[in-house]
Parts: structure tokens; sequence; C-alpha cells
């Protein structure tokens, strides 16, 4: 047995109603709480001890947030909808086939059975010195994320940078999301808002999403892309259990326009547009695409694939997607 | 202490947890059911999958509660009596097991996909024990056990039929 | 005649290459196997160490008094209740350290009532260190103004061997190629998916019972017993089911007398079980080495001498890691012919994570260097001289009957066949010359085909003065059979083959053969389960076991059936004529005939078989196994030249296997030990980073799965050795060994490359392909 550390209390409200009287009841008690929806995240980060919350509140019992719908132009998606739900989905496989590519790559099939959109797209950030033993972290002094005073990637970082922490971003689903102009509905203690996918991310790995505690996601809203195409490719060592060290969606619209994003580089996922010129996907166009990722990416050694090898890497795989799409588009 | 309502391998059990307890030590310590490995806690080997209501997943990647009304079905519960489940005869005959710790979760994902699917083929094999790590053989024996469970279970329904 | 017998013929069958099915599989199969791991003892409380992780720091104070108030708790010890116990080949290790030399070092321990306690416990032991400088390398040890690890050890210099045999000198002026290279052997590590886990038990008098998952149980008893300060006699080895081994338990590591000391200090069981991060950080890797090669070949491509130059980072301890020197230089003598070597090794300490044995104990490294030298040679001599690649190999390729320099005889020596029928089955020739002319090509993927061989022990290897094993057999008035052998079960499949081999000398069914071998006050000896050795030593211990067993049957029998005891022989469960088969008697009826008269004659009988085969000395020239094997593996991959990546389409390999005994076991082993070279070759490696591990999860330490495996077509050359059981040579190790270098020669073909720093990761293979387009261009 090597269960968490620390014990904690878990609750799994019915309702979004209950699930806001719990987390009154836990700010009220000065409990700490963290949400919890397929869990394959957070639970090996409470086994490494990098979380230590005094309960988990588990997401799953909202039955209601695991659905999959189309609205007219738009694909609706619950955001405790599973990922091999997702793979399986008829409306995903014939409106969003990339995005069910994209949620096939993540992890494992057990975990694929297990872990939701919404959790992937809130993945935490990673970094060789954190996703690591508490015993090997504590033998390094403790760095910012886990509340210290150092980051072993840049070690001139000091508190009051923009950027403290470099953990890097590696969900496997949402650059697809993002080239598909995706909203996330969001419901808090404060009410309901929608608001742009992009908008989730932000640039250090401490606070990587701009979800506000106690906040939660329910539904991710999926433009559909009217003749569009598009792709999703991914660097790993192996074929499974692997996160990204790099991933790559690429989208071309049906006015021939493309657009790639990345994630597994970055603390938060890029994205990148050129326009169509001349009535053909130029090889320019794609040159283009891969200076501007090039010049986004800052990776640090927070991978074990070093970063030298990886940002070389980015132009190789934007190419393989695009022309994985443009293969599509002739045939 | 919380109290948990699940089924597991068909018998109803009701019994008080510590919320942080995952369901893999729920099953290996409250129940005694150690058909179940332990090989790495956080979900990167594949050795503790069950079926829960019907598909795999991994048992150290959820507290026991998570369970709540839920349907499990762990290695113990593959076999009815003495009668084997094809898969497990198949793992026998093709030498797919030597140590063994990875076997129960070989089986469980193997049973899962030929109810679905019993016809797949290489890649299909591949993928479903992809993320189970077995470090004695080199899983091509085990692939094999899974190709040769799936004719002897097209023979069984096309025989049925 | 009895009318069980009457009219009934029972032909002579043979179970010997049959497909025999392990004995435990279907408790495996449906999860009722009690692995170590499941055990709990009554009264049992749970160990838990806590380690440095740190690499090299003075040990201030410890402060155990909040972990011994907390609830639960029994026990908290640290290294003043240890006093003057070592362990280690050198016993330069301690179970609980007063210094701290490596990251995993055992600082303190307790025992609990519960793992949750035990683990919270060692939370509250406050140890103040004071950091020091350490060394990280090898090369680093040998400074001048290196801090020296290991106090009886001045310059940091371990062990160190040499073998010299020719005149190097006159050698080199004889060749027309000399290579020259230095190759860089990486760390990886077992990953038996069970974790590492004792259960210690002391009676009331003092003696302690060890559920261990060790793959040596008597020696094991004689390295146990000074690290508790007891008397190796009173100590009981039992083995339960254990998920793996590989090499990985062929020493006593810290945490079994940690937890033999708490059992001790409390009067209760205790049981340790390592987590995976622990078990990561904590077991043995396979001994890293900086080889420096260097082989001369005439032009007409006969090889002329090989020297070695072996540098070691033997970390903070010596287990078997900085040994493998004893079985490299059988490679550097032993692979092709060979006449002039000269062999040295150096092992440096360090604050490095420290190496144990490992399947294909050295070989692995030495032969992923001299296997790229044969393909070099071949290459330069195909492309200089057009000499064919298989011809060149042949011509280097030992007979039966030759002696290595170091005293290697090779009986029977199949090397040739295994050559001609690897290159054959897998069109080597042809496919090596068409991917050489693509390979200057354009293009993104690039294919190529690789050939490597190796040697390797296949009889045992007497490095202890004895290196047999006993056997025990019984029959009951039943006809079911009781065999109890000193050889370990780890999941090599040795159940299987004990029962094949007896089912096959007493015409019973495999199934009514019942293994004892898991309790050492049971077992006669055994050196262990390593080197290859236990089908051949224990399968020969049972074989012959089982023949005394069937004369003494016969030889009753035949003064029934008025015969002598010649004409007759056991099938199928009776006593026949051997010309015809006519049964004579049931088996079981003539048991109980022998056992119920006034003087019994019970079947009951022993064995202790010795291979001939000679005590490894210092000047490590002897005969030290009772046979030697070859192997050739072909490599076929797929270049991604952009990415770097490196697909194994498929291994076509022939092996030199004496004969097949098990069929099944056979297959099993021969994959399974090919996927730990395949794994070694392209993605596993330990990154460390001073002294600290830092991917120490399946995430990121990256074992191969299934989708990376290749196809396998496997021949079995059947050498028919005259010592082995029925004709078999140990065969486990060699699958290991020779498909990494296959791999590089392979991506050689592929891209004109040489990797001689594995692992052939994309990065790496990238990065290359980039440099040496820089450098054509």
């Amino acid at each position: 047995m090597t269960a968490p550390k620390k014990d904690f209390d878990f609750a799994r409200p019915k309702t979004i109603e209950q699930l806001y009287n719990l987390v009154q009841e836990c700010q009220h008690e000065g409990r700490q709480f963290i949400f919890s929806a397929g869990g394959t995240d957070i639970m090996p980060n409470l086994k490494s001890e990098i979380l230590s919350p005094d309960i988990v509140i588990s997401l799953t019992g909202l039955r209601a947030l695991n659905n999959i719908e189309k609205q007219g132009d738009h694909i609706i998606i619950g955001a405790l909808t599973s990922l091999s739900e997702l793979c399986s989905n008829n409306n995903i496989q014939k409106y969003l086939p990339a995005l069910a590519r994209a949620a096939h790559k993540v992890a494992s099939p057990q975990i694929r059975n297990r872990a939701t959109i919404g959790g992937n797209i809130m993945v935490e950030n990673r970094c060789s010195y954190i996703n690591q033993s508490p015993i090997n972290r504590e033998s390094h002094s403790p760095c910012f994320k886990i509340g210290g005073d150092v980051c072993h990637l840049v070690k001139s970082a000091k508190r009051g940078d923009d950027i403290l922490c470099q953990a890097r971003f590696v969900s496997d689903t949402a650059p697809l999301l993002l080239l598909q102009n995706s909203t996330v509905n969001i419901i808090g203690p404060a009410g309901s808002k929608e608001i742009k996918l992009a908008d989730l991310y932000l640039n250090d790995g401490i606070e990587s999403k701009s979800l506000m505690h106690g906040e939660i996601i329910t539904h991710i809203k999926v433009e559909i892309t009217e003749n569009s195409l598009s792709h999703y490719e991914k660097l790993t060592i192996r074929n499974a259990l692997d996160f990204p060290s790099l991933g790559v969606a690429a989208l071309r619209r049906g006015n021939g326009d493309i657009s790639v994003a990345l994630t597994g580089l970055n603390t938060r996922p890029g994205v990148f547009h050129a326009k169509l010129e001349n009535h053909e996907t130029s090889d320019d166009m794609i040159v283009d695409i891969c200076r501007k990722a090039n010049d986004f990416t800052v990776t640090y050694q927070q991978d074990f694939f070093p970063r030298g090898y990886r940002k070389n890497m980015i132009s190789v795989f934007i190419r393989r997607a695009i022309n994985k799409i443009l293969e599509g588009a002739k045939s | 202490m919380k109290l948990l309502n699940l089924t597991i391998n068909g018998r109803k059990h009701t019994k008080a947890v510590s919320p942080s307890m995952t369901l893999l030590d729920f099953l290996r310590e409250e129940l005694n059911l150690t058909g179940t490995k332990n090989g790495c806690d956080k979900g990167a080997c594949g050795c503790c999958s069950v079926m829960i209501d019907d598909k795999p997943m991994l048992s150290c990647l959820l507290p026991a509660l998570e369970a709540e009304g839920a349907a499990i079905t762990t290695i113990e519960g593959i076999a009815k009596g003495n009668a084997l489940h094809p898969v497990q005869e198949a793992m026998i005959e093709m030498g797919a097991i030597q140590c063994g710790f990875c076997t129960p979760a070989m089986v469980i994902n193997g049973v899962h996909m030929l109810a679905k699917n019993n016809n797949p083929d290489d890649d299909e094999v591949k993928e479903c024990i992809s993320a189970t790590v077995c470090r004695c053989t080199g899983y091509n024996s085990i692939e094999k056990a899974l190709h040769l469970a799936a004719s002897k279970m097209r023979r069984a329904a096309h025989d049925g039929s | 005649m009895a009318e069980d017998v009457a009219f009934k013929h029972i032909e002579k069958t043979s179970l010997i290459g049959k497909r025999i099915k392990k004995p435990d599989a279907p408790a495996k199969a449906i999860g009722k196997t009690r692995y170590i791991n499941d055990m709990v003892l009554p009264q049992m409380l749970y160990g838990k160490i806590l380690h440095a992780g740190r690499p090299h720091a003075e040990i201030i104070s410890i402060d155990t008094s909040e972990a011994e108030k907390l609830a639960g708790v029994h026990l908290v010890i640290t290294a003043k209740d240890t006093p003057d116990l070592k362990l280690g080949f050198v016993k330069d290790n301690a179970p609980l350290k007063s210094k701290v030399l490596c990251e995993r070092d055992e600082v303190a321990a307790v025992a609990a009532e519960s793992e949750a306690i035990a683990a919270a416990a060692i939370k509250l032991i406050k140890v103040s260190y004071k950091d020091l400088p350490g060394v990280f390398s090898a090369k680093d040890g040998l400074k001048k103004d290196a801090p020296q690890i290991q106090e009886n050890f001045p310059g940091n210099k371990s062990l160190k061997f040499k073998f010299k045999h020719g005149d190097l000198a006159e050698a080199e002026a004889g060749s027309d190629i000399i290579l020259d290279h230095v190759f860089n052997v990486h760390y990886v590590t077992h990953c038996c998916m069970g974790t590492s886990c004792a259960i210690a038990d002391f009676d009331h008098n003092g003696k302690l019972t060890i559920y261990s998952q060790t793959q040596y149980p008597y020696n094991y008893k004689m390295d146990l017993a000074p690290a508790l300060g007891i008397d190796p006699g009173d100590i009981r080895v039992i083995q339960p089911t254990t998920g793996g081994s590989f090499g990985a338990k062929l020493d006593v590591y810290p945490y079994e007398p940690v937890a033999a000391i708490l059992a001790q200090k409390t009067g209760r069981p205790v049981k340790v079980l390592f987590d995976r991060e622990e078990e990561f950080i904590n077991s043995p890797t396979r001994q890293p080495a900086a080889i420096h090669l260097r082989t001369g070949c005439t032009s007409d491509g006969i090889l002329t001498f090989r020297s070695a130059d072996v540098l070691m980072d033997n970390g903070a301890y010596t287990s078997w890691g900085p040994t493998v020197p004893v079985i490299m230089m059988r490679t550097v003598s032993g692979h092709y012919r060979v006449p002039v070597i000269d062999f040295k090794a150096q092992a440096v300490y360090s604050n490095n994570a420290y190496a144990g044995s490992f399947r294909g104990y050295g070989n692995v490294q030495m032969t992923y260097a001299t296997a790229q030298h044969m393909d070099m040679f071949a290459e330069e001599l195909s492309e200089k001289h057009g000499m064919d690649p298989i011809e060149f190999h042949l011509k280097n390729a030992q007979k039966s009957g030759e002696v290595t320099p170091q005293k290697s005889y090779l009986r029977e020596c199949v090397l040739a066949e295994c050559l001609t029928t690897a290159a054959a089955a897998s069109d080597y020739v042809n496919k090596h010359k068409t991917y050489t002319e693509a390979c200057t090509e354009e293009g993104r993927y690039k294919r190529g085909i690789g050939l490597a061989s190796s040697i390797h022990n296949a009889g045992g290897a007497k490095i202890h003065k004895s290196d047999g094993c006993g056997t025990i057999l019984k029959m009951d008035d039943y006809a079911r059979v009781t065999v109890i052998t000193g050889a370990s079960e780890i999941g090599q499949g040795i159940d299987a083959v004990i029962s094949q081999i007896v089912s096959e000398e007493l015409g019973v069914p495999p199934e009514h053969v019942t293994l004892v071998n898991n309790d050492s006050d049971i077992g006669p000896w055994d050196v262990g389960v390593h080197a290859s050795r236990t089908t051949f030593i224990a399968g020969n211990g049972a074989k012959r076991a089982a023949i005394k067993a069937k004369k003494q049957i016969l030889a009753a029998a035949s003064k029934q059936a008025n015969v002598t005891a010649e004409e007759l022989d056991l099938r199928g469960g009776y006593v026949v004529q051997d010309k015809d088969g006519a049964a004579v008697i049931r088996l079981d009826r003539m048991l109980r005939q022998m056992h119920f008269q006034p003087t019994p004659d019970v079947v009951m009988v022993s064995d202790y078989y010795e291979p001939n085969s000679e005590l490894e000395g210092k000047d490590h020239i002897s005969d030290h196994s009772a046979a030697y094997s070859h192997a050739v593996h072909i490599a076929e991959v797929v270049v991604d030249t952009y990415t770097g990546e490196v697909k194994v389409e498929k291994v076509t390999m022939a092996q030199d296997v004496g004969r097949v005994i098990n069929r099944m076991g056979l297959e099993a082993q021969m994959e399974g030990g090919l996927a730990f070279g395949l794994g070694f070759a392209l993605s596993e490696e330990m990154i460390f980073e001073e002294g600290r591990l830092l991917n120490p999860s399946f995430r990121d330490y990256k074992v191969p799965t299934a989708p990376e495996m290749p196809e396998i077509e496997m021949h079995f050359i059947e050498s028919d050795c005259e010592e082995g059981p029925y004709g078999a040579k140990g065969i486990a190790e060699l699958p290991t060994i020779v498909i990494a270098p296959a791999i590089a020669n392979a991506v050689y073909n592929a891209t004109g490359i040489r990797f001689l720093n594995p692992p052939m990761s994309p990065e790496k293979v990238a990065r290359a392909i980039w440099e040496k387009k820089q450098a054509d261009s």
C-alpha cells in the first residue's frame, strides 16, 4: 500500500447545488478542497504529495455533465465525458475526427476509460523536478511550484518575475479544441460564465489556468468548421503511457487558411496561423507557421527529451500534421 | 470512515472505508482480493486493472468511494467456478505467463476487448495490452494468446448459434 | 498377468522438445497465486526505511523522538543500533548508514502497526545533514583531488581485473586494420513488476525465517548472517512466488537485514515492501561501463587481437556489478577466434547508484562493443576487398573442439550454423547490400539490417567452489512424484522443465510431479538462478535422480517379471517390456508391492550434480562453464531520419540451444530476453543528476510496451551438448545480449552512423543524422 500520504476526506455531490453547498461549507470551515474529475492526474499528484488537500470533491456524481450534443454548428461536450466515450462518439468521429485521434493518444485505454475531457484540458503542468518522489524533491531545495524559492530549470528566476515556473503544458486534446475556437462554460460560487478556451491558459507553470478556485468547467463548446480538415501528431518515445513531449494539432479551414496549435513545449499551448495566398497551400505558409512556432517556444529541460531536440522536432511535426491534412484534402 | 456500497464479482459489499483509500487497497487489504496487483501505484504500469461497470480502469487511480454503487469485476471474478475464461486458457496454452505479476491485468483487458469484439486485428490486440507493462515476456506470446482466445470465442459463438 | 495390463501396449514416446505448460500458470491466470507482496503474517509489523535522498553527506544528528512517540510505532532504529554489521561483496556496505554515500542510503528504519503509520513515522524523523562534494563519474573518482568515498579504498579504487594472452605488440604489427573506439554503456534497471519485499520472523530460539525474493537461497544465508551478527545456520529462507527477478535478487541488499533487525528487536514478524519509486531508486542497476576496445584484423579478414580497457563506475558500494569483467573478458577472448588478448578493468567508487547482477551479466555491455567492431570490419572488408560479410564472420567463427585463450573449451560449437541459418532466413546479404546502396539516397525513411552474435556460458559458471545442485526425489504409493530441488523458480519456468524431465524418465504425466523448491530447510544446496544455469544444472540433477529411481523400480520389477531390468521400461504409468511396450504392471501397484513387503523398498533417492567445469581463478584461465553457446540476431529496422525514431520491425534469431527441452518455455525466455535487450538498446535509461535519479517511475523510465515489440522469428540450432540434460544448453541470457548491437548495426546500415553510446534514443539518432549532414555538405 502506498495510498496518499496525507489522509483526505472525499465527497461526491450529485448536483451542482450540493457541490456548492459543500464548497461553501469547506470555505466556512477553512478546509482546503480540490476538485477531481476522472482523477487520473490528481491521484498520482496526491500520492506524490504535490497536492495535499483536506478534501477531494469528486465531480463524477454530476451525471448531467457527461454528454455530447450537436447544437447547430457547435458540438457541446460535457466536461465529464470520458476520453474513451469521446473517441467513440458518432458526432465527434463525424465532425471532429482529429479530436477523437488526440483523445485516443492520451495515456492508455484504462486511463481513457476514466479520464475526462474537462480533466484533460485542465491537466496539471509537468516538470521533471516536480513530478518526483517527495524524498527526491525534498533533497533539492523546494521549487516555486511547491512553495519554495527556486526554479531548478531557470536558476536566475526570482519571486516577482512574470514567469516563475516553467512546468510544461501537456494536454493532448487542448490544441485541437483551441483551433476549433472552443469556449468553455464555467460555473462557480459567483455564478456562471463562458470564456474562450484560449483565455483559460496562462503563462506561468504554477497558476497555469485562469479558473478560479471553486470554479468548474461544465461544458466545452466546439465550433464545427465547414469543409475543414484537421489532424493531431504527438511525439513520444512509446506508443502508450507517455505524455506528449510535443503535440501538434493542425487545421485547414474551408478557405485554405492553416492554423496549428502546440502542446508539450511551453507553460501554455501556442496557436499560429497562416493565411492562404494564391489558392494553394504553399511551402511558404508552412515555413511561416514553423518560424512563428519556433519563436514561441521557450522549452526548458522539463522533459526527458532534451530541449534542442524538441525544438528541432517542432517543424518536423508541424509539417507531418499539415501533410496529413493535405493528403486528406486530395483524397 | 465512510460507508461504501458496491458489487464485486457479483457479490454485494457494504463496508466502512477511509476516504483516502484507493480502490486497489480496498480490494487487496479490506477484501483480501489480492489477485489485483500493485505494480506502480501511479497509473503507469497497468497491473491494477479491474473492470468497473464493464470497463477496464486502474484501481490505483481511484478512491474506493468513487466506486459507490458500481459493479466491479476483478481477476477473481473472471473464471466461472473451475471453468477458466478462454483468455485465461489461452494465456496458459501459449506460454504467456512467466512470473505472472501482470497476468491478471492482461486477462482483464483481454476479456474486455474480446467481449466487445471477438475478431480483433493485430493493432487492436496490441492496443489492448499497450499500457500494461510486462517484464518477462516480450508481449508477443500474450498477443498470440489473445488471438487464440478470440478464435476460440468465435468458434463457440458460431457453434452456439 | 493382472487384468488391468492384459493386452496393453505402450509405445515409447518422448516429451523432450514438446510444449509443456508451466504448472503454476493456472493459479496465476485466475489471480490465486500468493506473491510475497500479498503476504500478511499474524502479528506482523510493517517496516519502512528512511532513505537519504542526497548523494554525499555527513549525518550530523538524527532525532527519532517524535517518530517513537507516534501511536502504533514499535521501534525506530538507526546506524547506532546496528554497529559493525556489514554486507556486500567486499563488506563495504551496512544495513543502516552513519554517513551518506549515495541517494538510496538507508539512514533509519521504523516498525509500525500499519504501512501508513510507518510512513508517517518516517516523516517525523529529523536528520541534520552536512552535504559534501560528491563524485559522479568513474573518471572524476580517479582525479587526484577527488573526495574519498569509502574509508578503506584510497583513490576510490574498487575491484580490478586483468587478463593477457599472447604478444600484443606483435599482433598489432601484423594487423592491416585496427579499430579503436570507446563505447559508453549506460545505466538501466530491472524493473521487476513485483517490487522488492522481505518478511523477517525470529523464533524463540533465535532462528530467523526470512521470506525472500532471493535467487540464491543457500549462499544468501552466508551473506545475510554477517549483516545480522548471527550464524548462517540459524537462517531459514522461504521463497514465496515473486514478481520477476532477472538478476536483481542475486545479492543481499540493505532492506533485507533491516527487516530482520526490526523483527529481532521487536519480536514480531516485519515486512518491508518497496513502492515503485523506492524500487527504482534502491534497486541495483546494470553495471555501466566505458569500454575502450581495440581490435585488429588482417586484410584477409582474420582477427589478430582484441584489447579492452574498461572503466566502471562502482557507485557507492560493491555488489555484483563491478565483478562483471569476469564475463566481459570471456567475450573479449571468446567472441570469435582471437589469438591475442589484453583485458583490463577497473571499478571506481562514486556517489552514484550501485550495480548488481543483471541478465547478460557484463556480456550485454561487452557484446555491444565487440559485435559492432565485427560489423565495422565486415563493412570495411566488403568495401575494400569485396569480402562477403557472412564469409568474414565464418572465417573467424570457432568450430567444435576449439579452446579460447581463457581455456573455455567449446566442445560443441555451432556458431557457423547460427550465422548461416539466420543470414539465409532473413536474406541478410541481399538486404544489406540494397540498404547500403540506398543509404546515401534522399528520403526520409531509411531501412537497415544488422547482424550481431555473441558467446555466453551455457552450463553454469563456476564462480563458487561448487556450481552444483542437489535433488531429492521420492515416489509415493500412488505413483506421484515429489522432487525437492535446490533450484529456485523466479518465473523463468524451471518448474515445467523439471517435471518434464522427471516424467520423461519415470513415464508419469508431468502433472503428477510436484516440485518443492522454496524452503532452504527442506531443499538441498544450489548456487542460485543465474548464469543461464538452471535447466542445465538442476535439469541434470533431476534427470540423474529420476534415473536412480527408475533403476530401483525396474530392479524390483525384473524380479517379479523374471526378466532383466534392461528389458523393462517405464511408460504411461506402467512398467512395460522395453521391446514391444507390453504392460507388465501398473506403476502405482508396483510401488505398493515394493513398499509393503517384509523388507520395504521405498523410492527415495537423492543426487548432487556437480558440472565438470573448473573454478574461475585469479588468473582467469579455466574452463569455467560446462558448456558454451552462441547466438546470432539479425535486426531489421526503419529509421525516421527526421525524428530519429528507430522502429525494429523484425528480428531473426538463431541460437545454439543444445537441445530443445520445453519448447514453450524456451520461446518465452527468448522473447522476454529480447525485450530486455530492446529496451536497453532504444529507450531505457536511468537519468542521474549529481547522483539523484530523475526518472524513478514507469512514466519516465521507458520500459518497452507491446507496440514497440518487433516480429520475432526463432531458429533453434541443436548442437546436442554431451554434458547437458538430453543435450540441452542454458539459453536465457543470450537473447538479451545480442539484440542491442544487432540493432546498432542495422541503424548503421540504414544511416551510415555508428552509435557507440546506447540507448539509441530518437534525439541521439536525430542529432547524429543532422551532424553527419553538416559534415557531409
